[in-house]
């Protein structure tokens, strides 16, 4: 190996460790006892799962999870039926107004959520929906990048296909379920990590919406727990409380990163 | 009436200044194998998605069995359609493709397999009905789509070019399969083509189309022999008839068409009006096929020969079972296909003659002559 690869190497593995270090390292911590907080290292003798235990005994953390599944879930499934509808009948339908429909899509992309926050405050609370798991899902339901990315996707598969279905007898909704959702794959999964990932670590919103302990989000309660006070500022158990933040959005990348990896490529969309 | 009939069919498509279909009419009886032909954008394959229901009917009527079937859902219509890129799902395996109408239409699981199976059978397609489309061939994947329109035993099949996307070889092939197909089936098949080899060779009738506007329907017989006018000859046939611009002439009498010095007596194919063409006709084109071109000493007694004309060789193309021999003389530039057996040379002087019996006329706007 030439000594300008290797230093490549060496430059891009330093990278690399920078990233994941910090990472790895909550993870270690999580797992060791208070006395540890200060070791940089990555191992210890005294592994232990008390401060798992500490957040569970100190907050409702497993409502709260549940709380996230649901509405993170509802969220992505949502998105992805209304958002592939749209998808389809921009990509392959000819109506009036089309354009214009597709340029609302576009410019509600480029509004930034905090702009739109207070308005939305006022009308949940108008719809009596504060503090309930629909103050919290309906906002979210559709998303603009999800019907961008599922329109480019229809686009591609070619006309004749939904052709020869609609000779066979098949509805819209029957073509857009059995033939684009499964040529779809890559976008549904592209999309589906994307509002999940963005719908699971959402703060701010639920910060507006919930002030119910029973209604609280994961994240929202770990914000809490951790920069409330509730967790005595003990590191531990903050990185035991960080680590069930962020696991299920590892453990569902890991799962779909190849669709992930292949849509956002082909759908030239950057992350 | 049975069978397939189009009244005066129309297609406007907004933003288009002339519509893309003009006074389309035509009639298919049941078991017909028929050939819309006609050059790139002529209109034939919205004619096809107009008798599918694809594509919505400006004006006329399309009566299937003697009902009206112009605003009829395409499900509905009891026709099939092979597309031009075969349309299968290709997230489902072959048995999934040919059951998937059934299956939207919630027919019994039994007797869709025993539909799938059936076809798979005649089509030779067992081995493979678990496999994806994209792991088959393209003749496999013709066959596929053969299939899934057999499956629905229609009354009409509708072919949208289906053989363009092969190569010549699987092409022979995949012709007789279709026509055997087609005899299977004893449905209305109706075949559109740009390719007029595929156009004769097939059908039983031929509609030739031009601009939107049905030019020509006949046996291929027919438009062969007797096209219409200038565009059906000149479209017809392997190679294009050769079209000489000359004038029509009286002499003595009868009738002659000349170019320059050089004239040919028109009584083998005007004998009805001698005097009368050459007074109404000043300009005419005359229309010789290269088949019907022969060397001054090679033509045999069948052939009625007109007078010699010399003309130089400038390419000569052997394609195995006949030359093509593009020729230029006092008569301008033709082409002639002769025996396989003959060696010419490029430059080479070879004296010619047309068979009399089997020229054409056509007036300066490329009309047939009127009887």
């Amino acid at each position: 190996m030439s000594m300008r690869r290797l230093l490549v190497y060496v430059i891009l593995i330093a990278g690399a460790v920078s990233f994941i270090y910090p990472f790895l390292w909550m993870g270690s911590i999580s797992l060791r006892p208070i006395s540890e907080f200060q070791d940089l290292g990555l191992f210890s003798e005294n592994f232990t799962l008390a401060n798992y235990q500490a957040v569970f005994d100190r907050i409702p953390i497993g409502r709260a999870l549940i709380n996230s599944c649901f509405i993170a879930g509802t969220v992505t499934c949502s998105v992805i039926f209304f958002s592939s509808l749209v998808g389809y009948s921009l990509a392959k339908l000819q109506f009036k107004g089309q354009g214009a429909i597709m340029a609302i899509v576009m410019i509600s992309m480029m509004i930034p959520g905090q702009l739109t926050l207070i308005p939305l405050y006022q009308l949940i609370v108008y719809f009596g929906w504060a503090d309930s798991y629909l103050g919290l899902i309906v906002p979210s339901l559709m998303s603009g990048l999800g019907i961008l990315i599922f329109r480019q996707t229809f686009m591609t598969i070619p006309y004749e296909l939904m052709e020869a279905a609609r000779m066979e007898g098949a509805s819209e909704f029957q073509i857009l379920r059995k033939i684009f959702w499964p040529l779809a794959k890559p976008a549904i999964v592209t999309i589906g990590i994307l509002t999940f990932m963005g719908s699971w670590n959402e703060v701010l919103w639920p910060m507006i919406v919930v002030h119910e302990k029973a209604m609280m989000t994961l994240p929202q309660m770990v914000v809490l727990f951790t920069k409330g006070g509730e967790s005595g500022g003990q590191f531990g158990i903050e990185m035991a409380a960080n680590m069930m933040l962020v696991l299920p959005i590892i453990i569902s990348y890991c799962f779909f990163q190849k669709y992930f990896v292949e849509a956002l490529a082909s759908s030239g969309i950057k992350g | 009436m049975e069978g397939l009939e189009l009244k005066n069919l129309e297609k406007h498509y907004s933003g288009n200044e002339h519509p893309t279909i003009r006074q389309l009419s035509a009639k298919f009886k049941p078991g017909e194998f028929v050939v819309l032909v006609g050059p790139s954008g002529c209109g034939k394959s919205t004619v096809l998605r107009m008798i599918a229901g694809l594509v919505p009917v400006s004006h006329g009527a399309i009566n299937l069995d003697g009902q009206d079937i112009t605003n009829v859902e395409s499900n509905l219509r009891n026709i099939s359609m092979v597309f031009q890129n075969y349309a299968l799902f290709p997230h489902m395996n072959v048995y999934e493709n040919l059951a998937f109408g059934m299956r939207i239409r919630k027919e019994p699981a039994r007797k869709i397999e025993k539909t799938v199976t059936d076809a798979a059978k005649i089509l030779h397609l067992q081995d493979l009905l678990d496999k994806k489309p994209g792991a088959l061939s393209g003749g496999q994947r013709q066959r596929v789509a053969l299939g899934r329109a057999f499956v629905r035993k229609p009354k009409v099949i509708l072919f949208d070019e289906p053989l363009s996307n092969l190569d010549a070889q699987l092409r022979i092939e995949m012709r007789q399969e279709i026509l055997k197909f087609h005899e299977q089936c004893g449905a209305i098949s109706i075949y559109v083509t740009h390719d007029q080899h595929e156009a004769m060779t097939m059908a039983d009738r031929v509609v030739i189309l031009n601009q939107g506007v049905a030019c020509q329907t006949g046996t291929p017989e027919e438009v062969y022999n007797n096209p219409v006018d200038q565009f059906v000859a000149g479209f017809v046939g392997s190679l294009p008839m050769n079209f000489i611009h000359g004038r029509a002439i009286l002499q003595e009498g009868r009738s002659f068409f000349q170019l320059g010095s050089y004239k040919i007596d028109l009584s083998h194919i005007c004998t009805d009006y001698h005097l009368d063409c050459s007074k109404n006709f000043g300009g005419l084109i005359l229309g010789v096929r290269p088949e019907d071109i022969y060397l001054d000493e090679h033509y045999s007694h069948a052939v009625a020969p007109s007078p010699k004309m010399a003309a130089q060789v400038k390419m000569v193309e052997y394609l195995g079972d006949s030359t093509i021999v593009h020729l230029e003389g006092d008569m301008g530039s033709f082409t002639s296909r002769f025996n396989k057996d003959l060696r010419v040379r490029k430059s080479e002087i070879l004296n010619c003659v047309f068979d009399l019996k089997k020229l054409h006329l056509f007036t300066e706007e490329g009309n047939t002559l009127p009887d």
